[in-house]
């Protein structure tokens, strides 16, 4: 019986099996093959997917990009990503608030730790340092909210989830709907580990898509 | 020596009349399953509770006696509504809603809504949805970006309202119906025309969301409060802000104005964890000073005002509802 043809996708897995296709971190293999076949078949980007804006909200945060304090205490985090709309252009005008607890998974409510306004560059990338959150007791899972706004694009409200959050047991795939807030398992995100054992970064890309309105 | 005796049987009785009667257990409602989420009617007159089982048991009140026990064949819910005379809506986790009349154990509608958005009712605030005081109109907010206002028993949508990207968290209807008005995950307060949909006042002196909002007595005032740890009064032709009470030690859940208009009641909720007992407070209207501040044994699940004047609190244990007077 003859074997039935290879996918392009079945073709990259392959290669990269081999080692004939690598990828460059942050993106993983899966994100890289998903770019590559949109591209070849000129397909629109699925917007980011929305995932609920939670009670901890707080309009008027601070313009800044550094919600991390010099010596506070966690794992330091740089969160960073472009925002495009779905026909892949670039969008320089976006706004992104961002909120999440400190290490312990404390929300600050009285004033703006860990809360910050930031604004895409003409490449619409954007770029934040922070640290891991905690996990705050009324959730399941560690995240950052995300509130982005664009002139001519629908607002996207959104969480960004950790691969290596202890909840998921290593396997985001099979385990990521252990926390009920979670809408796709695309807001779970890898983290990449830098420095030595004593200095340790971690770092995640996390793209915004936007839908036109 | 008469006349000395006369006025101070006079004072004291004066006092006695001032003083509140002291904060009380009046009933324990026994139930077979430990109760997961609860709520209570706006006028104090019933409450509902989901419980392991996953029945859903309705008690009146003051009596504490079981109305009625409605299986939900294993659904994981939450109670997401008791009108005044005993209708009941819950959601599940999968996004289906579903009402009942007062007292007919079949569903008298089912709707089902996206799982996203049928998580909006499981979140802090138990405000999300509300009778109108007619009984005939009902406020479904979600967290998507409009409010449905449907007409009961036929679940047909009569209006949508638009709110923030984040959603609605709290709503309230006027006691005339005329008004509708809604509290934004954005900290906006928004009032609402509720013939026609359109919006009349905003007020923006909140900054984080506002999980209670109440009508006034005679309508003319909104309260509210949240994440601000603050409730404030806002007059509702204009939205401007007429005054605050606060800062408060903690995250204002629940709003209630007393039917006759003289007390403001709030359930506050602990911002580190909900699952931890939170102080409970009454102030006069008037003059705005607290009257009663009572932090319960447990999580206060439910609170309302009945309709003799008094600000109800009800806790849980494994085995039993607590009913609490506290003012």
């Amino acid at each position: 019986m003859p074997k039935p043809p290879l996918t392009r996708r079945d073709m990259l897995m392959k290669c990269a099996a081999l080692g004939s296709l690598s990828v460059a971190s942050p993106f993983s293999l899966a994100e890289a093959l998903d770019a590559w076949e949109r591209n070849a078949q000129n397909k629109a980007l699925p917007p980011t997917p929305w995932c609920g804006i939670g009670p901890f909200y707080k309009r008027r945060a601070p313009h800044t990009a550094r919600l991390r304090a010099p010596g506070d205490p966690g794992l330091p985090l740089v969160v960073s990503g472009q925002v495009v709309s779905t026909d892949a252009t670039a969008i320089a005008e976006a706004t992104i608030e961002v909120w999440q607890t400190d290490h312990l998974g404390h929300y600050d409510v009285d004033g703006y730790r860990y809360r910050a306004t930031l604004a895409a560059n003409s490449s619409g990338d954007y770029s934040f340092d922070s640290v891991m959150p905690g996990h705050y007791p009324g959730r399941i899972c560690q995240h950052i909210h995300y509130l982005v706004a664009a002139p001519g694009y629908k607002t996207l409200i959104t969480q960004l989830y950790f691969a290596t959050d202890p909840v998921f047991e290593g396997d985001p795939d099979k385990n990521y709907t252990r926390d009920y807030v979670i809408t796709s398992r695309e807001l779970v995100r890898s983290v990449t580990l830098t420095g030595d054992p004593k200095d340790m970064h971690a770092a995640v890309s996390f793209p915004l898509v936007l839908d036109r309105l | 020596m008469r006349m000395l005796v006369v006025t101070v049987l006079l004072v004291l009785s004066l006092a006695d009349a001032q003083t509140p009667p002291p904060i009380a257990e009046i009933s324990t409602l026994s139930t077979t399953s430990e109760v997961y989420d609860l709520l209570i009617a706006r006028n104090g007159k019933s409450v509902a509770a989901f419980c392991e089982d996953q029945r859903i048991r309705q008690w009146s009140l003051p009596q504490g006696q079981l109305l009625r026990t409605i299986d939900t064949h294993g659904r994981n819910a939450a109670l997401v509504l008791v009108s005044d005379d005993g209708r009941l809506l819950a959601a599940d986790r999968d996004g289906t809603v579903i009402a009942w009349d007062a007292t007919d154990a079949n569903a008298a509608f089912q709707t089902k809504l996206p799982r996203y958005r049928a998580a909006a009712f499981f979140r802090t605030s138990p405000n999300t949805a509300v009778f109108s005081h007619s009984g005939k109109y009902l406020a479904l907010s979600a967290v998507t970006d409009t409010m449905q206002v449907v007409e009961w028993p036929s679940g047909r949508s009569l209006y949508t309202l638009r709110s923030p990207p984040g959603g609605t968290s709290a709503v309230a209807f006027s006691g005339d119906d005329s008004r509708i008005a809604v509290a934004g995950t954005d900290g906006i307060l928004r009032i609402y025309d509720s013939s026609s949909g359109k919006l009349v006042a905003q007020n923006e002196d909140l900054l984080g969301e506002s999980f209670a909002i109440d009508f006034s007595a005679d309508g003319r005032q909104v309260v509210a409060g949240g994440a601000d740890k603050t409730a404030i009064f806002v007059d509702a032709a204009t939205g401007k802000l007429i005054r605050r009470i606060g800062p408060l030690a903690d995250v204002v859940a629940y709003l209630a104005i007393s039917p006759d208009g003289m007390h403001l009641s709030a359930k506050l909720l602990r911002e580190e964890s909900s699952a931890l007992p939170a102080p409970v407070l009454v102030w006069d209207t008037a003059s705005g000073k607290k009257v009663a501040e009572w932090t319960p044994p447990g999580v206060a699940l439910g609170a309302a005002w009945s309709q003799d004047g008094h600000w109800l609190v009800v806790t849980s244990t494994v085995t039993a509802l607590h009913v609490w007077r506290v003012y």
